[in-house]
Order: C-alpha cells, then structure tokens, then sequence
C-alpha cells in the first residue's frame, strides 16, 4: 500500500443540518475508530445532525505504538498538521457530492494533543473551521516533553515517594486555599500564592526521613518541579502551578503516575521517553535502543533546546499571530484545568496573553479563555470538570453572542453536588457572600482577588 | 509522492435522541433539513489518485438511549 496513508473516517447523517464536525486525538494519536471516546464524540456530532470527522493522523497505535510513528518523516509530518486539514477538506469534498452543498459552518473540538491540533488548524489552516473548541492544549509540544525530561532528571536524582503525596497536598491547600477569597478545595489561580517547598514544608532532621516531614533531597526535587525551567539563563518554561497535588474522586493524588511514578510508570515518563527515543535526532542515533534513565540523564536543557528548531516548526502550535483566523471570522475557546498534571497550565494561559498581546485589546472578539480550578487533565478532578463548550461556540459563531461566563458542575457518585461558573480569562468566579459555594447562582464573574 | 486516502463511510443518523442537555444549543438531527443527493454507495466513485473510499455504508438508526453529560 502507497505511503502515506490517512485512515479517515467520516459520517454523513441522513438528515443534515448543513454543519461540519470534527474531533481530534489523544496521546500520540493513531487511535482506532470505535474507542470509547471516539464513538463518544461521533454520537455527539450525529445527534445534533452534523456530518462528523475523525483522522488516525496517518499511522495506527496499535502497530507503532508510542511515538515510533515519527521515525517515518511523513508521519511525523501528518501527526503535526497536514492530516487535520486533509481530513476537513474531505469531509467537505464528501459533503458536497453526498448532499450537494458544502457545510455552512465548521466546527472543531479536542483536547490535550487534540487542543494542539485545534490551535494548529487556527494558525496553519485558518479557513478550515469556523469555531474551534481547544482544551489543555499541548500546543508548546517540545517544550513540554524538555521540560519533563529536565524535571524527571530531579526526580530520578531525587526519587519523590508517592506516600507523601497526601502531606504535600495539605501543606498546598493548607498555605493556598483561601488565597482567592474562599475556602473551598480549589486554588482559583495558582500563581497567586507564593508556595515554597523550602519554606512551607516540615523538614525532617539530617539522615532521618519520616512521614510527617520531606528530607532535604525531597525538597530539592520539588522546588526544581515548582521553579520555572532555565536554559542557558533564560526562562524557558513555566514552573509547574500548585494544585494538582490533591487526590482526585478515586482518592489518587492527580501526580500519581505523572510527577511521580505509579507502581506501573508515569505519562511524563512514557511522554518524555518517546519523545526522546524517536523524535530527537541525535539521541536516536546515538544510542539506539535506550531505557528511559538514559534518555533523561543525556540530555540538556542548556544545549538541546536550540537543536529542536525543527521539530518545534512541525509539532509545535504556539504562534500568537491568529490574524488570518480572525479574519476569516473564527471563533476560539480555550479552556484548562488549573490542576492538570499532565500538561502545564501555565502553557495555555501564557499563549493566551501572548495571542492578547499581539492581537490587541480587541482579543476576546474572537478569542476567549475559560480556566477550570481543580480541574485535571480535559476533565474529573476536584473542580467543577463538566461543562459544555459547544452551545456558547455555536451561539458565538452563528448568533454573535460572546460567552462570558460558562455554568460547570461537578459530579460526585453520579449525583451533582456544585456548580460553578467559569468565566472569561481574567476574570474569575467570585462568591457573592450570602448563600451556598455549591450554588452557582452565588457567583459572579469579576475580577481575582488581589 | 503518492497520497492514498482511505474513508469510511457510515451514513444515517446513528442515535434517537436524548432527554435533555443536548450539546450544541439543543440542535437535533430530527429538525435537520438536508437530505442526500446521491445514495451512499455512490461516494465509491470518488476513488481517486489520491483518495481511496474503503467503505461506504449505511448504519441503521439506532433507539434512543439516555444522554451522557457533557463534558470537556
């Protein structure tokens, strides 16, 4: 079979409401059509009429599994964008012949690598959609899957045991829970509380390493994880917000199997091992087979950076000029779990400062972002993790009518026990002081508390 | 390079419809309009150089089950 191939899969309902709706991937993509979630999104889109659409990126995961797509340029290549605008031009080719009429509006939703992929459809391909719905993007990739490497340096130096991640996480709260105004288990924004391990945490005595204290070498490996990352003296990536510390429903610290491994290994591990082992040149030449403890004690944050020139050019989806998306009359929502401990919070609301910085004061006409406290990576969590961004996407796109404020709930044992709205970047949800925190008919969208 | 697209293609309305809490402003398949111009089987034809249609096929609607929450 003819490389390169794209598996797309595309549904057209028998009655149609004249829309395009596409989903993106998860992971390293390469995901099988009938997963749970891809099913999810696809009766989501057919309910409501849409045509619906769906790519594999251009390789299976389950035949290349990890990133080992990548040692295939041309995968590499479709991973990074061209599958995305691929898939929406023939969708519309489909639609057109199927039907005889184009799509009037087209939308696009993802999270996580599927939050890159929207960003990247609204930087490189800025006529594909109308409305594009980004969650936890991973939208700096290189960047990221670095700094995992540069954090999981200190870990591997100075090994965290997942048996304090309960005393960690009470230290946090306890210091910034109320910092925002309310005490209420979630940090409304992180960077607004000065946490330092050094400072705020017990420290045991020398030798000694107890449940109730850090040892010094425990402390060290969090105040790497919490500082900004430096390269060469320059600030090269934000340091991890506090937050994601705290046990989720299943009463797992969000952590767990991230920042510190999991008896079975972690994402950032997984992540920055394959990143390393099929995207970096020099270190696939260099030793070939490689157990992830190399692949992290190789590398440099002060020299490898630079090298990644290219690699960030395909993969990466952080380019604040959205001129030609705007232009072309799109719509964004972005949105992002303050207590993600996959992808660094930091990251999307950085991009959106810089998108507001270079697109003016007039960002929000068309560009909007939503931080969700408590919430972990694309949802569960401790916050009010569900929510529905599609109906204040198309009353944006197709009624003008911006969302300022979106309701949220979360679900504990299947029964919702609060509601909160999010609300439009900077803007953060405040109590109005009378009634219950659990009711979002309390809350208003205002300003942070200084 | 040759480009070999591979499209599968199911084409009905594949769910009844849920309760309440639809996501997309409450918009349903059963209030869209636009109906198929050509049958399915005929979007084999767009076989191409560069596009393959593997499959084409009409998934029958199925009853309608509860709403799941949406979510992010």
């Amino acid at each position: 079979m003819a490389q390169p191939e794209l598996n797309i899969e595309v549904n057209l309902p028998t009655a149609w409401n004249g829309r395009l709706y596409m989903f993106g991937n998860g992971g390293w993509a390469g995901e099988a059509f009938d997963t749970a979630g891809r099913v999810a999104s696809r009766a989501k889109g057919l309910r409501a009429g849409f045509v619906t659409a769906a790519t594999d990126t251009g390789h299976s995961a389950a035949l290349e599994t990890g990133a080992s797509f990548a040692l295939t340029r041309q995968k590499l290549l479709d991973f990074g964008f061209r599958s995305l605008h691929v898939t929406a031009e023939t969708a519309k080719q489909l639609a057109r012949v199927y039907y005889g009429a184009a799509p009037t509006k087209s939308y696009y939703e993802g999270c996580s690598q599927g939050g890159r992929q929207g960003l990247t459809l609204a930087q490189r391909f800025p006529n594909d959609f109308d409305g594009i719905i980004a969650g936890a993007p991973a939208l700096y990739q290189t960047a990221t899957h670095l700094s995992r490497a540069y954090w999981m340096q200190a870990a591997l130096a100075n090994p965290f045991p997942a048996a304090k991640l309960g005393l960690l996480s009470s230290k946090v709260y306890e210091k910034c829970d109320a910092r925002d105004g309310l005490k209420d288990g979630l940090i409304d924004d992180p960077r607004r509380c000065d946490f330092k391990p050094a400072r705020d945490l017990p420290r045991c005595a020398e030798g000694a390493d107890e449940a109730a204290c850090f040892t010094s070498k425990q402390i060290t490996a969090l105040e790497k994880i919490y500082d900004d990352v430096m390269s060469n003296g320059k600030r090269f990536f934000p340091g991890w917000p506090v937050g994601a510390e705290v046990a989720g429903p299943n009463g797992q610290s969000g952590w767990l199997g991230q920042a510190v491994n999991a008896p079975n290994g972690g994402a950032w591990t997984s992540y920055g091992f394959n990143f390393q082992r099929y995207m970096v040149p020099w270190i696939k030449s260099a030793t070939g087979e490689m157990d992830s403890a190399r692949a992290f004690t190789q590398f440099s944050i002060d020299k490898d950076p630079p090298r990644l020139e290219e690699l960030h050019n395909i993969l990466d989806a952080n380019d604040p000029d959205l001129s030609a998306f705007r232009k072309h009359g799109g719509k964004l929502l972005m949105y992002f779990g303050w207590a993600d401990p996959q992808l660094n919070a930091r990251m999307g609301v950085e991009y959106y400062e810089q998108v507001t910085e270079t697109m003016g004061p007039s960002t929000d006409e068309f560009a909007r972002l939503f931080m969700v406290p408590g919430m972990f990576h694309c949802g569960g969590g401790v916050g009010t993790s569900q929510f529905d961004m599609t109906t204040p996407l198309l009353k944006w796109v197709e009624g003008g009518t911006a969302p300022a404020r979106i309701e949220a709930s979360r679900v504990s044992a299947g029964k919702v026990d609060r509601t909160r709205p999010l609300c439009a970047y900077p803007l953060t949800a405040r109590y109005k002081g009378t009634g219950s925190i659990d009711d979002t008919a309390n809350f208003t969208c205002g300003k942070p508390v200084d | 390079m040759r480009q070999l697209l591979v499209t599968i293609l199911g084409a009905a309305a594949l769910y009844g419809q849920p309760a309440a809490n639809l996501p997309f402003g409450g918009l349903t398949a059963d209030s869209a309009s636009s109906k198929p111009a050509v049958t399915c089987k005929d979007l084999r034809s767009l076989t191409s150089l560069d596009l393959s249609v593997i499959g084409a096929t009409v998934i029958e609607r199925r009853p309608a089950r509860p709403s799941t929450a949406a979510s992010a």
